[in-house]
């Protein structure tokens, strides 16, 4: 009896590793395989044919292997991000031509990729968050908004949540490793063509400007995260010149602008980095037809081909590999609150000092799309404190005891339902930490602006 | 292990998991953690950090726990104070071999090595001395007692004299070697702690790492002294406002500059945010000599990485190189003194005063950051300077980084055993990494577990409400409720979810993370108390300070209600009732009256006082804000009685201290 | 240096002083039974410097002359004067008393808001609220060894700077009359507490014991038994040098050497006045500052400086019955003299209108015998 017990127990044993063993090998996709969109022939407007655009996997450590299609049966597929373990893969597509886009979700490994249910309009560059949800853009929610803002979901599609509230758009996102959402801010003003690049805690609070340059153009495609703490991207000059490739130091992005792609004479359109120094390039030689997928080693300009554009055009690309999950982190947006607070140390401060004619500033006014929204006078030490309606975009300005705008506007900014969100001042030096000192307007009351904004949950 | 034991532990586990107890047990997990995700897990709590339990015993084992380190002249020998193991570890440098180890006091902090090189002396933090160290014997050969808490040490040039950093007696001692006696006390900053001698050897410098007395809620100022070796005085107290926890210092070789570590807190500010600096930034302050000498602070932390921490400083032979040990954020940071050099000279002052809170500086003068082990402290170069040692204290390893390449070539293992869960705990406690952006990590505001004596302006009250005194985590264990408010039940709800979501703003701990970030701090405790005599006796004055903390009656004869009386809210032995109460000390920013009761140990090292930290000193508590007889009836006491209760209140907690000889 | 022989000598050599100017630095310092003579005096006001003219005590700290006036703490370096008041960390506007520790260099300052601690820079106030000291107002203050004392309106208290421990000396635990302390002395593990109609209080250390020394006769208006020991309860500071106990009182002065009191009076001495405010000893000779003017008595030889017109003042030397007198164009800033202290061979006077230096000569003088 024991006997047989054992046996059984054995063979139970023994059908299940081999069972996990089995599942594991399944599991298996290649470390190094790179992902990438390619786009047919005639373009991705061509309506008729079978594929305008697709996602494509190969493995240049397996030259014998044939690339694989990820998005069979797809008309269209772009914008491929894949998961931190390297085993799914997010993208945006479309089955028919007629379909709307929309974000899809599938295994490395094979099988159907799955809708992400998501009711929004157009959306674009998907990214898994730390938390298992994604962030992606899309055009607004509100109906009359026609410019892409971007929004978090489950991979469900439930927990639809705008996370930025820029009157501009806002796309093409990454998550970074310390958990936040980089991303592309476009401003379509006669006075700035220049795109920049923001970053925001996932819950919209936050929001900052990461990256500007008075000779950048339009950045194309996303950024990205290398290995050694700097953010690559390509930028397309404004004056028509070649691409570039461009890298900043996470350490001080807004000073550390460095073309790494300069021996390169032929065209960029995205690059992802591989190593601490290199990279994949979506690149046409000069001369060339198409976008091949090239692996490029600035410190040598060496620049070795992997995938030839004559199925099409490569457009970006993603190594497969795993990597540190991003952070997460707890959020403090409150839902049931309808206001959040903004204070400012010192309203007048310019690069860390109270500029002469700053002193003039005695009223903070708070300005809407359709407006002034309020103001409210300067505390004896520049602070400000004022209750503000949540998610909605708002610019400051400083005005004299005449009304005279001293300082402003700002940057449109805003604040989510429950965000207590500090500035050090209006023009303040980006790189500055705050001053250790007590704000007089903190210990007040927020001023609410407009006056009849609901209560704050604070 | 007898049948019917088995049968019962088994009974009860079954009743545990296979009943509404499953349920129960279940819920209070999840209530004492704050982690409504929790599963059934009773060992952390109930066995593995029950101090000085069965299994507590068990799993206690004999980490060493370099701290600081010196060189030997020819280079071929290391001294290390291993901290946990009360221990000055003998190392040969060629090979990595612990070739001795010889038992000191408790807690070692530093190692100065006579010039002839044959005599070592070491402080000992938790025995109030100096043990001397005859190295050819590997024995002890004297041991002088010193103030409370001896840390840095610095012998002058012909090696007469040793100065002492006493971090808890907040004052500098002067030992004459050849007598083997203190010679004087000076007046330190508060909490001193490195000691360096000037290159001209006229000069000791002292770091501090508590701010200076400033009045409540303004900047604070923390200061390094400078003692003339003739004079045998402080001669300067060169301040750094707005920094504290001034832990390293050393000198070019040519004296024209002192670096010492430091960090920049913003307890003033409301901590809604720790992106960009908002909670602490990490730096150095570069310190001219001379009375007028200028003293200018430099970030080491970018726009989007901090790197907590810094706790030591050695400067290459040239003076070209500085490197920084960041135990919180785990690297070096190799810092070019020319570029800081230049970008002193070519700035003026009002810009270098701008320059403390400039995170994009560091790209100008930080080489590169080379990372080590866990919890990075102590420094020491080789005598040809080309090797740099770094103890890496939770690891029990010392990294030796070569100073051409700039990175770790070797590291030399000193024996500690395996990380346990406290180990475990002590790592998390003092990494950076559970911060956003390594902001800061549990030590930057509680110093060897203890505190950094400021106030905070913390968010989820709202702006400028509730400011709360950041009180030590050491001796915590069996005082819940936890914060001053008393809302948390447990530590793991303390450092759970809302402190994630409220401080750190990055990952909350896992389940795991917190039983064992939970487990050390539970198992820190204070030092030795130096206001208790080793026979435990207490002096007279002890004894009428008690007598008015148990007295029920007042000075004419009137009765003290019970609640009105010490002993009540604080009745031994761990001097709190575990209740919230109201005794008048709500302050302007509260909205509350009621606070958690502390406990009472160790107390003569915690200043500021009170839940928000309005009092300065002990006296305040009721000279300023008791006089409502609310908070104990003191309205009677006359001033003599008062000093008198003081006096028993700083006998409170802790061991007694050990005697040492020679104490003054 | 020459003795004085008696008084029955016609003409004699008071006192032959390096003149510190053009001495080296190793010059002597007065020696023991010598009355060093100053008949040159630099005053120093709010012209040059002082935050007011009332200067309330001076102490010398090496090159460092600290000044206490009712407006601040001013002190006079490399021959400049800064002041210090609240706004630095001042307890009080209103400096009573000053000591520095021999050892470390702090400086004490007693006030009427406190007891502050200078160090380097470093300011800290120790007041009755923040601290175990008995009351704000200090008279006195003096630092020695491990211990800052300080004679405040409800006794002296005791600060033990490296326990932290504060200690009160009242009418509870000593002999005190009235726990009203107007100075303090310590030096050398002794230390002497003058109380305001409680005479003088000794403590010694090492045996934490105390002693009174009162006046016998119990008069407060007249010594009724000349020498039978202090001449008057109400003291107002106290000095202990060369085992001599000088005390102060309003009613005149004491004098005791271990075996026999003596007792001295504006009527029967050169002293002054009665009025005595301060007094301190250096080697055998007491300084004595009074309403009067400024005295300088070492048992035997008296110095008179006094102030008597707009132009200038006079300085008497009495030894028994032989005495000089001469005017000089210089002299102290006031006769309302509140303190002294010495630097090298340099004296300085605190007085209620300027504080005044005075600079040793190098001459002998000769009394002429009346």
């Amino acid at each position: 009896m024991r006997r047989r017990t054992a046996v059984a127990f054995g063979s139970v044993l023994l059908v299940g590793l081999a069972s996990l063993a089995l599942l594991s090998s399944q599991g298996d996709v290649p470390d190094g395989a790179i992902v990438f969109t390619q786009v047919a022939p005639g373009g991705a407007d061509s309506a008729h044919a079978a594929w305008t655009s697709r996602i494509v996997m190969v493995d240049p450590g397996r030259p014998d292997q044939a690339p694989r299609v990820l998005t069979e049966g797809f008309h269209a597929a772009r914008h491929p991000a894949v998961s931190h373990d390297g085993q799914r893969l997010l993208f945006v597509g479309k089955r028919e031509p007629a379909d709307p886009w929309q974000v899809w979700e599938g295994s490395l490994t094979g099988g159907r990729p799955q809708p992400v249910a998501a009711d929004v309009r157009d959306p674009h560059y998907p990214a898994y968050l730390g938390d298992g949800r994604i962030v992606f853009s899309a055009r607004g929610d509100d109906g009359a908004d026609t410019m892409a803002a971007l929004f978090t979901a489950e991979l469900d599609g439930t927990r639809l949540t705008r996370i930025t509230y820029h009157p501009g758009t806002e796309t093409a996102p990454i998550v970074l490793r310390d958990g936040r959402v980089l991303y592309v801010s476009r401003v379509g003003s006669p006075d700035r063509t220049a795109d920049r690049l923001m970053v925001v805690r996932y819950d919209g609070t936050a929001s900052q400007l990461f990256y500007e340059h008075p000779a950048a153009g339009r950045i194309l495609d996303r950024p990205r995260e290398t290995g050694d703490a700097r953010v690559a991207f390509v930028e397309a000059a404004p004056s028509g010149a070649a691409n570039e490739l461009v890298t900043v130091s996470q350490g001080r992005p807004l000073h550390s602008r460095v073309v790494v792609g300069d021996a390169l004479d032929g065209s960029i359109a995205s690059a992802y980095p591989v190593t601490d120094s290199g990279f994949l390039l979506a690149y046409r030689p000069v001369g060339g037809e198409r976008f091949g997928l090239y692996e490029f080693r600035p410190e040598t300009g060496e620049l070795a081909a992997l995938v030839d554009g004559a199925d099409g055009d490569v457009e970006e690309s993603v190594l497969v590999t795993s990597r540190p999950r991003p952070k997460v982190f707890v959020s403090v947006v409150d839902r049931v609150s309808a206001t959040g607070t903004l204070f400012c140390l010192d309203a007048r401060l310019t690069d860390g000092r109270v500029a002469q004619g700053s002193r003039r500033s005695t009223t903070l006014q708070v300005w809407g799309v359709s407006g002034l929204l309020g103001e409210t006078a300067l505390e004896a030490d520049g602070s400000f404190h004022v209750e503000l309606a949540a998610n909605t975009p708002v610019r400051l300005a400083t005005v004299d005891t005449q009304g005279r705008v001293v300082r402003g506007p700002s940057d449109w900014i805003w604040v989510r339902p429950n965000e207590k969100r500090g500035c050090i001042g209006c023009h303040e030096d980006r790189e500055m930490a705050p001053s250790n000192r007590v704000p007089l307007a903190t210990e007040k009351p927020a001023v609410r602006i407009p006056p009849g904004a609901e209560e704050g949950g604070s | 292990m007898r049948p019917r034991w088995v049968a019962a532990i088994l009974a009860v586990t079954a009743v545990v998991i296979l009943t509404p107890g499953f349920y129960f047990s279940r819920r209070h997990v999840r209530f004492m953690s704050g982690d409504d995700s929790a599963g059934l897990s009773c060992m952390p709590c109930h066995l593995y950090l029950q101090q000085g339990g069965l299994l507590a015993r068990l799993r206690e084992r004999d980490y060493l726990s370099p701290l600081h380190l010196a060189v030997s002249p020819d280079g071929s020998r290391l001294y290390v104070t291993a901290e946990e193991a009360d221990a000055l570890l003998v190392v040969d440098a060629s090979d990595g071999t612990v070739l001795r180890r010889i038992a000191v006091g408790r807690q070692p902090h530093s190692v100065a090595l006579h010039p002839d090189g044959r005599t070592a002396y070491v402080s000992n933090r938790w025995s109030n001395s100096v043990s001397v160290v005859d190295l050819p014997s590997g024995s002890v050969v004297d041991t002088l007692a010193v103030g409370g808490g001896p840390a840095g040490l610095a012998l002058t040039r012909d090696g007469s004299l040793l100065y002492v950093a006493n971090g808890t007696s907040d004052d500098i001692s002067m030992l004459d070697l050849a007598r083997g006696e203190e010679r004087r006390r000076l007046s330190a900053g508060r909490s001193p702690q490195s000691v360096r001698l000037a290159p001209d050897g006229e000069t000791v410098y002292v770091t501090s790492r508590y701010s200076n007395a400033v009045p409540y809620r303004t900047t604070p100022v923390t200061e390094v002294t400078v003692v003339s070796v003739d004079a045998g005085r402080v001669t300067r107290r060169a301040t750094l406002r707005s920094a504290h926890d001034l832990e390293g210092i050393d000198f070019t070789p040519s004296g024209d500059l002192a670096v010492v570590t430091l960090v920049r807190p913003k307890n003033l500010l409301p901590a809604t945010q720790v992106g960009r600096g908002w909670m602490l930034t990490f730096g150095i302050g570069v310190i001219e000599p001379g009375p007028d000498g200028r003293v200018i602070q430099l970030l080491l932390d970018e726009v989007n990485a901090f790197f907590a921490d810094p706790f030591d400083v050695v400067i290459g032979a040239q003076g070209r190189r500085a490197f920084v040990t960041h135990s919180g954020a785990d690297v070096v940071s190799v810092i070019d003194l020319e570029a800081v050099r230049e970008l002193i000279e070519a700035t003026p002052a009002e810009s270098l005063a701008v320059y403390a809170d400039h995170l994009g500086l560091s790209a100008r003068y930080v080489v590169t950051r080379i990372p080590t082990g866990a919890n990075p402290k102590g420094l020491a170069l080789s005598p040809d300077g080309r090797r740099l040692y770094v103890a890496e204290r939770l690891e029990d390893r010392l990294a030796v980084i070569d100073t051409e390449k700039l990175q770790v070539v070797e590291t030399i293992a000193l024996g500690g055993p395996r990380p346990n869960r406290i180990r475990r705990g002590a790592r998390l406690f003092h990494s950076s990494d559970h911060t956003f952006q390594g902001q800061f990590s549990c030590r930057s505001c509680h110093p060897e577990g203890h505190h950094d004596a400021l106030t905070y302006d913390l968010e989820p009250d709202g702006l400028g409400l509730h400011i709360v005194n950041n009180l030590s985590l050491r001796s915590l264990a069996y005082t819940a409720p936890y914060k001053w408010t008393g809302k948390n039940a447990s530590l793991y709800r303390q450092c759970g979810f809302r402190f994630a979501k409220w401080l750190t703003r990055t990952e909350p701990y896992s389940l795991d993370e917190l039983y064992s970030l939970v487990a050390y701090i539970l198992s820190l405790s204070h030092e030795p108390n130096r206001y208790r005599a080793a026979s435990g006796e207490l002096t007279p004055v002890q004894q009428r300070g008690k007598a008015l903390f148990q007295r029920e009656w007042t000075n004419d004869g009137r009765p003290i209600p019970p609640e009105n009386r010490c002993i009540t809210c604080h009745p031994p032995p761990r001097f709190t009732n575990f209740q919230l109460a109201e005794v008048g000390s709500a302050g302007p920013s509260d909205a509350q009256g009621e606070f958690d009761t502390p406990h009472l140990d160790n107390l003569y090292g915690q200043a500021p006082y009170l839940h928000d930290g309005r009092a300065a000193t002990l006296e305040e508590i009721w000279t300023k804000f008791g006089g409502d007889d609310r908070h104990g009836v003191v309205n009677d006491l006359t001033k003599a009685q008062l000093n008198d209760l003081i006096e028993y209140l700083k006998t409170l907690g802790g061991e007694p201290a050990s005697e040492e000889r020679g104490g003054r | 240096m020459r003795r004085l022989r008696g008084p029955m000598a016609a003409a004699l050599l008071v006192t032959t002083l390096p003149f510190i100017g053009t001495r080296d630095a190793t010059a002597q310092e007065p020696q023991q039974g010598s009355v060093p003579v100053y008949h040159r005096w630099q005053t120093f006001t709010t012209a040059d410097g002082l935050p007011s003219d009332k200067a309330m005590a001076v102490r010398v700290d090496g090159d460092r002359v600290w000044v206490g006036t009712d407006r601040g703490l001013a002190v006079y370096e490399r021959g400049r004067w800064r002041s210090y008041g609240t706004e630095d960390g001042l307890a009080h506007d209103v400096v009573l008393s000053i000591d520095v520790h021999p050892e470390t260099g702090d400086v004490w300052i007693g006030t009427l808001g406190g007891l502050n601690r200078w160090s380097a820079g470093r300011w800290e106030t120790f007041d009755q609220l923040n601290s175990g000291l008995a009351n704000d107002v200090v008279y006195g203050v003096a630092a020695d060894g491990d211990y800052v004392w300080a004679a405040t309106a409800a006794g002296a208290s005791r600060f033990n700077v490296l326990t932290g421990e504060w200690t009160i000396f009242d009418e509870k635990n000593t002999a005190m009359h009235e726990p009203w302390t107007y100075g303090v002395h310590a030096a050398g593990g002794m230390v002497y507490i003058a109380a305001w109609g409680g005479g003088v209080l000794e403590y010694e250390v090492a045996a934490d014991r105390w002693r009174d020394y009162r006046d016998p006769d119990g008069e407060m208006e007249i010594d009724l038994f000349p020498h039978d020991g202090l001449v008057h309860d109400i003291t107002t500071s106290v000095s202990y040098e060369n085992g001599v106990l000088w005390a102060a009182t309003y009613f005149g002065l004491s004098r005791y050497d271990g075996a026999r009191w003596r007792g001295y009076f504006d009527h029967d001495s050169p002293l002054s006045s009665n009025f005595i405010n301060f007094v301190r000893a250096r080697g055998s000779v007491a300084w004595i500052c009074t309403d009067q003017g400024l005295n300088a008595f070492d048992g035997t030889t008296w110095v008179t400086y006094q102030r008597d017109s707009l132009a200038g003042g006079a300085m008497e030397i009495h030894n028994g019955a032989a005495s000089v007198r001469r005017r000089g164009a210089t002299a102290i800033a006031h006769n309302y003299v509140l303190g002294v202290d010495f630097q090298g061979e340099t004296v300085w006077v605190a007085t209620a209108q300027g504080v005044s230096r005075g600079v040793a000569h190098w001459e002998s003088i000769s009394l002429v015998g009346r």
